[in-house]
């Protein structure tokens, strides 16, 4: 039964992308649909995410501004499982990207890097793997960035420390490797924030060691 | 509140396909007429062995799915899945849906003089199509290895024949894994009747030669997404087609007009592709035509009026077209179209009204015009004529005018949507006719009275939207007996009264958004019946009294509870802690008073909490600060609550916005300096006390965030900001103990002094390094191992340089420090590292054993090691500017573009980084 019901909700959520594109003012939706076909929800938590309804600002966990477009997607702890996907990148007015303590799996898709109101991004603890994308570095606006506790592999991009607005930044428990940046508001991040890489090698040497050294 | 609009136009047509199917059921029932059969009196069967011998190529895991086919037997006739003729020779193997899991038969050419038909589907078959097959079996008719999960291309001589004509009349090899080209050579198959390719992995373009098909009823080649280039214009010469399928492909171009050459064409289903260009006249000569699915598509142009000026006109029964870019006005034509029963023209770019020829569709049922810039006013002969009409739905357009009262004709209607026109008027009480509504959207017009009595007791509505009208009036008690509905929403209107309290008898209500209106009374008691609301709405209007006691009991679903701007009063319940679903609660802007209940702790997934501008007073209760997911916005401001910030608001870690402003609260900031995910945060208005923390958020806080604390000191505090507003016991006892801790300490510094008298003048002429020494893992015994006789470190002068005035660096495993050697007048740098833990210690051991050996003229030079019980330290060059030049540069002379601290962490990285290389270090020495 409730396989059938996930399939005939799929089936629609499907049908609705097909549709939708016409409908410009529900673009976000559509990328919401498109990401909720991507998870699996043992505790209903997307129970309300109806893919009939004009906008997706009556779902709970989606929090919209005054206009209708979607700012907040607050699913940390919530027993997901499943992949992150290119849609996310479709939410433009996103500021709060909130799914930590979940079983997300997969790479972190580089769209992400679209977001460009982005103010947390909060993906800690899940099975996340795959490298941080470069394109992270668009994120002009972000100020948290916590991506500890996943199996992220590859080299810290040395785009990130254009960031200027990051204020707390947390890889720790992953697989990095090479060196961490020193520029930028790398300056301030204390050591924690790394820590439990067993290949990353300490802070970076202009010029002499190449950022993926030992990657 | 802006508008919330519901529903965009789902599609739900089910396309019956089942033309195709019926016409090759019949192909199989003539097949499995069961031909008795009669042992040969040979003691071996060669048409038995062959396929034997492909029985045993199967990979039959699950048990023997022919378990008849014995070797014994002197006939295969028996054999299940086989037919023979009365001569005893097989005409026929058909096995479908069983496990058979191997690969297709690769030698049938004993069966070749007899065999007529060969099923082998959804059977689990792997592997490619072997291109001798038909040529071993000239008298084939049938061949259908659909549903299987073949792989590679479709073989090209598959259609080749060495000696007769092929007379192949059905190919259905849909379903699969195939991938490559459509073989040109097709076109040899003269006598195929139906051909199926759909759902596979088939690409490039569609072979001309498809068009010598002459006796071709059913082509069905959709689901190839690869499948691209244009529809050969040679289809025109398959006139005996019934049924063309190409949908879910890539094709590209314009419909060729000779499909208008089709005479028997019934549906052309050529939906979600990549067409262009208009929608060729033509169409209209097809007088069989029943079912055009052209939606999803670029088609551009007018609906052509010729589709219903031909023989068409009787049969076209499925009309869609939506998501293209149509333009024009819809054809009176159309209402020639008299078997029209499903039209979709959504998505388009259409304009003009209706035409009230429309009214001759009475078979009509789906009328969906959505998302186009159609206006004018619904005809009411339309509605009097087209009874039969389920859906309706005419939203996103520029209709005008009132909705006719002959609503009430359409007895069949399910939805109706005609949210986001220009409708004026009352909405008719006439649609409580139309009993068989569920959804009805009138969202964004501008209808005008109340909402009818009528509505509330259509037996199966379960969606009323009436989001952003002008309704006026009150919701009638009648409300109640409308037990299927599910979601009612009318914000955004004038809506007046009292609500109801029969809106407790609403059982399955989930979504309740009555939201900006002029909604005054009680919320009634009853509504805590509603069992499974999990969002309510209700802001922004004239709502008195106090929240009943009771109300939240049964209300454990809601998520969402919004009652802020009314002139709610009176406490806010303890029970409030019973919603533990709830995720955003907006009290704010009312008059509620007492104080905030501690209970609400327990709504453990509330991720905002709003209870500002209300008449609150007490303490902030210390329940809030455990709210695990409160990380959206918690204010309080605007109240009278007292006492100080609860320590447990420490917790709040994740917290974004927290408004605390225009409150009589007191104390310190202290448990805000920790909540690192703060984005705004204003606690103006209070009379809090003592310094802002230090941290950087509260250094770039706007004044006017914390303005309005008399007793708050923003800047240039001093250590000792006890005094101010507080002259209490409190303060005293402080004052003793700092007195006494200074006493102890200028004691000890004393003794210090003592000690150490000859060092310290020294130390603190050249190196300003001071005597306090702040670390306690800095005492003696150290055990000090030196490299190199120069410079001379004294462990102790050392210890007394590793204050926070002297770091330069910040490393993963520790914290770099310059020093000074007085002895020698050098400065050398100290790695202290952070803990005492074992990897540390392994690190630790790992450098020294590491650097000590390292000889190269760019790496630092360690110099020495030093460790006590707790603290272990590294002794390096401190490199003067010059020589960490060129070390950074590489030819000297570089600029001094990097901060001179951290070229320092930057060179003892990179001698760690390169020890950790040379020397294969397990851990990785990490900073």
């Amino acid at each position: 039964m409730a396989s059938s019901s996930l399939l005939i909700s799929l089936a629609s959520c499907l049908l609705f992308l097909a549709v939708s594109p016409a409908l410009a003012s529900n673009s976000e939706g559509e990328a919401l649909c498109a990401f909720k076909s991507r998870l699996s929800d043992p505790n209903n938590v997307l129970q309300s995410w109806d893919q009939s309804l004009v906008n997706p600002c009556t779902w709970f966990h989606v929090t919209c501004d005054s206009q209708n477009r979607v700012i907040r997607l607050d699913l940390g702890n919530s027993n997901i499982t499943g992949t992150l996907g290119p849609e996310l990148g479709r939410l433009q007015h996103l500021q709060y990207l909130e799914l930590y303590r979940n079983s997300f799996m997969g790479k972190i898709p580089e769209e992400l890097g679209n977001l460009k109101n982005l103010v947390s991004m909060d993906l800690y603890e899940n099975q996340l793997e795959g490298e941080i994308p470069k394109s992270l570095s668009k994120l002009k606006s972000l100020r948290f960035m916590r991506l500890n506790n996943n199996k992220l592999t590859g080299s810290i991009p040395r785009e990130l420390v254009t960031l200027s607005n990051l204020k707390v930044l947390d890889f720790s428990n992953n697989d990095l490797c090479g060196t961490i940046p020193v520029d930028g508001p790398f300056s301030t991040f204390p050591p924690e924030s790394f820590e439990n890489n067993k290949r990353l090698n300490g802070p970076e040497l202009l010029g002499l060691a190449s950022y993926d050294f030992g990657c | 509140m802006t508008s919330c609009k519901e529903y965009c136009n789902c599609k739900s047509h089910s396309i019956s396909l089942s033309l195709s199917a019926a016409f090759f059921l019949q192909f199989h029932v003539m097949m499995i007429i069961m031909i008795p059969c009669f042992p040969l009196s040979a003691a071996s069967n060669p048409q038995g062995d062959t396929l034997l011998a492909w029985k045993a190529t199967l990979h039959l895991q699950l048990g023997d799915p022919l378990p008849d086919w014995h070797p014994s037997d002197l006939s295969p006739c028996r054999w299940s899945g086989i037919s023979c003729d009365p001569a005893g020779r097989v005409t026929s193997l058909s096995l479908q849906w069983a496990d058979l899991h191997g690969p297709l038969p690769s030698n049938l050419s004993a069966l070749g003089p007899s065999l007529t038909s060969l099923v082998l589907s959804g059977a689990n078959l792997t592997g490619p199509i072997p291109s001798s097959l038909t040529s071993q079996l000239p008298l084939l008719q049938h061949l259908d290895l659909s549903s299987n999960a073949l792989s590679g291309p479709i073989p090209p001589d598959l259609f080749y024949s060495n000696s007769n004509a092929l007379r192949l009349q059905s190919l259905l090899l849909h379903s699969n894994a195939l991938s490559g080209p459509i073989p040109s050579s097709i076109g040899n198959l003269t006598s195929l009747r139906g051909l199926l390719l759909y759902d596979n992995q088939l690409s490039g373009p569609l072979p001309p030669s498809l068009g010598l098909l002459s006796s071709l009823q059913v082509l069905r080649a959709g689901g190839n997404p690869n499948l691209h280039g244009p529809i050969p214009a040679e289809i025109g010469n398959c006139t005996a087609l019934v049924m063309l399928g190409l949908a879910e492909t890539s094709v590209t171009g314009p419909l060729p007009s000779q499909l208008g050459l089709l005479p028997n064409l019934q549906t052309l289903a050529l939906y979600t592709a990549l067409l262009t260009g208009p929608i060729p006249p033509e169409l209209g000569r097809c007088a069989s035509l029943q079912n055009l699915y052209l939606y999803e598509n670029k088609l551009s142009g007018p609906i052509p009026p010729q589709l219903c000026l031909g023989p068409l006109a009787s049969s076209l029964h499925t009309l869609l077209l939506w998501q293209n870019d149509l333009v024009g006005m819809l054809p009176p034509e159309l209402g020639r179209c008299t078997a029209l029963s499903i039209v979709d023209f959504s998505m388009n770019a259409l304009t003009g009204p209706i035409p009230a020829s429309f009214a001759n569709l009475t078979s009509l049922r789906q009328l969906q015009l959505s998302v186009n810039q159609l206006s004018g006013p619904i005809s009411p002969d339309i509605l009097s004529a087209c009874t039969n009409l389920t859906d309706l739905q005419l939203d996103n357009n520029n209709f005008s005018g009132t909705v006719p009262p002959d609503i009430a004709h359409l007895l069949n209607l399910r939805t109706l949507y005609l949210w986001a026109n220009r409708f004026t008027g009352p909405i008719p009480a006439e649609i409580g006719h139309c009993t068989n509504l569920e959804a009805i959207d009138l969202s964004q017009n501008a209808f005008t009275g109340m909402i009818p009595n009528s509505l509330f007791r259509l037996p199966r509505l379960a969606k009323l939207l009436l989001l952003d009208n002008d309704l006026s009036g009150e919701i009638p008690p009648d409300v109640g007996s409308c037990s299927s509905l599910i979601r009612f929403r009318a914000s955004g209107n004038r809506i007046a009264g009292t609500l109801p309290k029969e809106i407790g008898m609403l059982r399955n209500l989930s979504f309740l958004d009555l939201a900006s209106n002029h909604l005054s009374g009680i919320i009634p008691p009853e509504i805590g019946s509603c069992h499974n609301l999990t969002f309510v709405d209700l802001h922004y209007n004239s709502l008195t009294g106090s929240l009943p006691q009771d109300i939240f009991q049964g209300l454990n679903s809601i998520q969402y509870l919004d009652l802020s701007n009314n002139l709610l009063s009176g406490p806010i319940p303890s029970q409030l802690g019973l919603l533990t679903s709830l995720t955003k609660l907006v009290l704010n802007g009312n008059r509620f008073s007492g104080k905030v209940p501690v209970e609400i702790g327990s709504c453990t997934r509330l991720q905002l909490l709003d209870l500002g501008g209300n008449m609150l007073v007490g303490k902030i209760p210390p329940s809030i600060g455990n709210i695990p997911g409160l990380e959206i916005m918690l204010n309080l401001s605007s109240n009278d609550l007292s006492g100080e910030i609860p320590p447990e608001f420490a917790g709040l870690s994740r917290l974004g916005v927290l408004d605390l402003s225009h409150n009589r609260l007191t104390g310190d900031l202290h448990p805000l300096s920790v909540l690192q995910n703060l984005v705004a945060l204003n606690i103006s208005f209070n009379n809090f006390s003592g310094a802002v923390p230090s941290t950087p958020f509260f250094s770039k806080l706007p004044l006017a965030d914390l303005q309005g604390n008399p007793a708050l000191c923003v800047t240039g505090c001093a250590s000792s900001e006890q005094s101010g507003a507080r002259m209490s016991r409190r303060a005293a006892r402080i004052a003793t103990a700092v007195l006494l801790s200074a006493t102890v300490a200028l004691l000890g510094a004393a003794m210090f002094v003592l000690i150490n008298r000859r060092h310290k003048a020294a130390i603190k002429m050249r190196s300003g390094c001071t005597d306090e020494e702040k670390d306690g893992d800095m005492s003696p015994p150290w055990e000090v191992t030196l490299y190199q006789k120069k410079p001379e470190i004294v462990i102790s002068e050392v210890a007394q340089c590793l204050t926070i005035a002297n770091v330069i660096g910040q490393g993963w495993s520790g914290t770099v420090y310059r020093t000074h050697v007085p002895a020698n007048g050098i400065t050398i740098a100290v790695k202290k590292f952070r803990s005492y833990d074992e990897a540390s210690a392994e690190a630790f051991a790992c450098e020294i054993g590491a650097l000590a050996r390292v000889r190269h003229r760019n790496i630092v030079r360690l110099l020495g090691w030093a460790a006590n019980g707790r603290t272990r330290l590294l002794f390096y060059d401190y490199l003067p500017n010059g020589t960490l030049g060129s070390l950074l540069h590489g030819n000297g002379g570089g600029a001094t573009v990097v901060e001179w601290e951290v070229r320092l962490s930057i060179a003892v990285g990179v001698a760690d980084g390169l020890a950790y290389l040379h020397h294969d270090c397990v851990p990785a020495i990490l900073h």
